[in-house]
């Protein structure tokens, strides 16, 4: 398959408010139960600020192609598609921002099944 | 067992022995889990005879059925005996240490005894071990994680206190990732009494689910609900865009942001640094483990003085007590303030003690000699500075202060201060003005650990478009909304503090019941029901709120509370505002009373606040009645 056609995830570090719900969720999905060491979602540890950041290693083959990860985000850092998708939703992010910082969170779409058709 | 651990540790830290326990399984049904526990612990394990910084208080760390899933949001309870008045202590902080307790397999961690030297405590799943702490101890908050966190490498979770807590200042908190911090009515001095330095903890156990499917479907509906595009209430979105440092802006705006020891209700100019000044400097949203709304507080990295480059979070409560209060009202001095407050382990609502002292210095009640030779004048950030530094390294006038407002008040000039001492049961208020709410007045007044608005939070009652039909409140809402009369406040208060005892005990975060989630509870039911595979419905965890509310008040009567505990500060019966919105607004006494009548009445207490057999009965707590001798 072309690389450019092919699905990824992608945290924006930006937007990551490092509550790692997507990385419970991700674990959850595979065997039923929450932990933190079950997960295609790594975290890394950013010192002088205290908190994580989540990084995502993941095309989405676990979920069928639905991440569950991608809905509970709640400030939209998680994004999902291919390049040229997220490079598209990384340039409305920055403009976005210029204007006003909290027009550039957008919010993912709540419910854990439903807001992919935008990126399908 | 599912959702909940099922296992308790106990550490006693003068025979340095850390045990492993399985409670009975009742405990569970009964109380739930995080405050519910504490409590019972407390109760059973404590008295009125037990000194608080001796070595048979305890200190409670513990969480519930839903913590270690995303909708458990790190909320955690510190619960204890208080220094300051000798009643309850609790406290509830966020972050990312709860749900390493539930992967640790740990519904609650126990300390009692007291350290000969300096300790921390190191969880790493079953292993559990006291370690030598002397290199920590003196360190601020920062300091500590750092040190820990290069000692023992990554992937460890923290609690710990600050010089505050070292000291025993009553005011200090247990906290954790840098800005988390919990129990301001002595939890952090009572852990320092213990000589209890730190927990840290790293665990690689999961939470079992009992219904996976249930869950989920649940976690979406609660999700739904949450949404800002569906929320019908008017905090979430701006809490969701800014964090919780809107609702300075809003409050300021209607008249109830406290200025100058609440003598004004509302500022000009920047005092409520919302938005504008502060979305210049935030760089990133900064959440506890599991948050719904992106994150209360954003990472502010000021641009001058000694945050530049470093940066702290930005809490509604930093820039109101430690900021607008004090007429300081530059967004970099105000974060500068919070953060010199968080390293020390101090709270930020210490702003309203030291408010307390700069009116008293001002009336000539607190002399420069008592100060260490600084004048306490409003706006100077180097003297609110300096009175944090005295409060936790109990110099001077701090040496009084650091035992509770209402402590310092009641000694410093024969309580010539006392009737703007803005506090209940010793512990100053926090940041709402009960002025503003009459139903803020009389939870200020009855509230079992002190002045404090988070049990009943959010503190307004309830949109009345967002109460759903096929819901039955046990007050009514229409005339519970209005802020200035008497009428229901007394029943909505009762039903208030019920139900966020079970927030507070599945655990989850305050913000969360919102929009319907405020009076329908059904989802939370739903939801601790998958976890656990017993069955709860909203009744159920409602008598269950109820039942954990008793006991906490049963312990502050064993403990020698009663009616007379229950009164406001005269400033707040007596004064209306100088300035601002409510301006003709005060408590009237009478009116006061009538409340603290008709909330006993809702409650099923006695005239005098003591609970009846009947109501203990009613809620399985017949040993209890038996204690209290009714």
């Amino acid at each position: 398959m072309n690389n450019n056609k092919k699905n990824f995830i992608y945290i924006e570090p930006t937007l990551c408010s490092g509550c790692t719900s997507c990385v419970s969720i991700c674990g959850f999905n595979e065997t039923k139960e929450f932990s933190n060491s079950t997960s295609n979602i790594i975290l890394t540890f950013i010192e002088e600020a205290g908190f994580h950041e989540a990084i995502a290693n993941c095309d989405g083959s676990p979920c069928s192609m639905k991440p569950k990860c991608i809905n509970c985000c709640p400030t939209g850092a998680l994004m999902w598609g291919t390049l040229q998708d997220i490079a598209a939703k990384k340039m409305i992010l920055a403009r976005e921002r210029q204007k006003k910082f909290n027009s550039a969170k957008v919010r993912g779409p709540w419910t854990l099944d439903s807001g992919h058709e935008e990126l399908e | 067992m599912y959702g909940w651990a099922g296992r308790i540790l106990r550490v006693d830290l003068s025979k340095r022995t850390c045990l492993h326990e399985t409670p009975d399984e009742s405990i569970y049904n009964d109380f739930l889990g995080g405050r519910g526990i504490a409590i019972k612990i407390l109760y059973d394990e404590t008295n009125a005879d037990t000194d608080p910084f001796g070595p048979d208080n305890r200190l409670i760390m513990a969480v519930g059925p839903v913590n270690g899933t995303p909708i458990g949001c790190g909320r955690m309870t510190v619960m204890s005996k208080s220094p300051i008045n000798g009643f309850l202590s609790e406290g509830n902080l966020g972050g990312h240490f709860a749900p390493q307790m539930k992967y640790a397999g740990l519904d609650a961690i126990v300390f009692q005894g007291i350290a000969n030297e300096p300790v921390y405590l190191l969880i790493e799943d079953d292993h559990v071990e006291i370690r030598p702490a002397n290199h920590l101890w003196g360190m601020t908050t920062r300091e500590t994680e750092k040190a820990l966190r290069e000692e023992l490498g990554e992937g460890y979770q923290f609690r710990y206190i600050g010089p505050g807590g070292e000291n025993m200042a009553s005011t200090a908190v247990i906290m954790g990732n840098i800005t988390r911090a919990g129990g301001r009515n002595g939890a952090g001095a009572v852990m320092g009494s213990k000589k209890l330095k730190a927990v840290a903890i790293k665990a690689s156990k999961s939470v079992k689910i009992a219904d996976p499917d249930k869950f989920l479907e649940a976690l979406d509906e609660i999700y739904y609900e949450l949404d800002p595009k569906n929320c019908i209430d008017i905090y979430r979105l701006p809490h969701t865009l800014y964090g919780d440092i809107s609702v300075a802006g809003l409050v300021n705006e209607f008249g109830g942001m406290p200025i100058y020891n609440d003598q004004m209700s509302s500022t000009e100019g920047e005092g409520c640094a919302m938005s504008e000044s502060l979305m210049q400097l935030v760089k990133k949203p900064k959440s506890c483990y599991g948050c719904t709304q992106g994150s209360c507080a954003n990472w502010a990295e000021p641009s001058e003085g000694p945050l530049k480059g470093i940066g702290t979070q930005a809490h509604a409560g930093s820039v109101q007590a430690l900021g607008a209060n004090f007429g300081i009202n530059n967004i970099n001095e105000q974060l500068e303030n919070a953060n010199l407050c968080n390293d020390l382990g101090l709270d930020h609502f210490v702003g309203y003690a030291i408010s307390w002292a700069f009116e008293a210095y001002e009336k000539g009640i607190i002399t420069i000699e008592d100060t260490g030779g600084v004048e306490l004048k409003w706006g100077d950030k180097h003297a609110l500075q300096h009175m944090l530094f005295i409060i936790a390294y109990r110099r001077n006038v701090g040496e009084l202060l650091g035992r509770g407002l209402g402590n310092a008040a009641r000694v410093i000039a024969d309580g010539a201060g006392m009737d703007y001492a803005l506090q209940v049961k010793g512990i100053e208020y926090s940041g709402v003005s009960p002025r503003t709410y009459y139903n803020m007045a009389l939870h200020y007044a009855i509230s079992d650990v002190g002045c404090d608005h988070t049990r009943i939070y959010p503190p307004y009652p309830p949109l009345l478009e967002a109460i759903p039909e096929d819901i039955e409140l046990p007050f009514d809402p229409v005339l519970a909304t209005d802020k200035h009369i008497p009428d229901e406040k007394g029943a909505f208060v009762r039903w208030a503090l019920n139900s966020r005892a079970v927030i507070n005990s599945l655990e989850t975060c305050a913000y969360n019941p919102r929009g319907r989630l405020f009076t329908d509870q059904r989802p939370f039911a739903k939801i601790v029901s998958a976890a656990t595979g017993v069955d709860f419905d909203a009744e159920r965890l409602y008598t269950i709120g109820e039942r954990i509310c008793n006991l906490e008040h049963s312990y502050n009567v064993r403990n020698g509370a009663s009616r007379k505990d229950d009164k406001l500060p005269k400033r707040w019966t007596s004064e209306p505002f100088k300035y601002g919105g409510n301006h003709d607004k005060f408590v009237k006494p009478e009116e006061l009373e009538r409340m603290i009548d008709e909330f006993y009445e809702a409650s099923g207490w006695t005239h005098d606040g003591v609970p009846t057999r009947e109501t203990l009965e009613r809620l399985n707590l017949g040993y209890v009645a038996d204690d209290l001798n009714v």
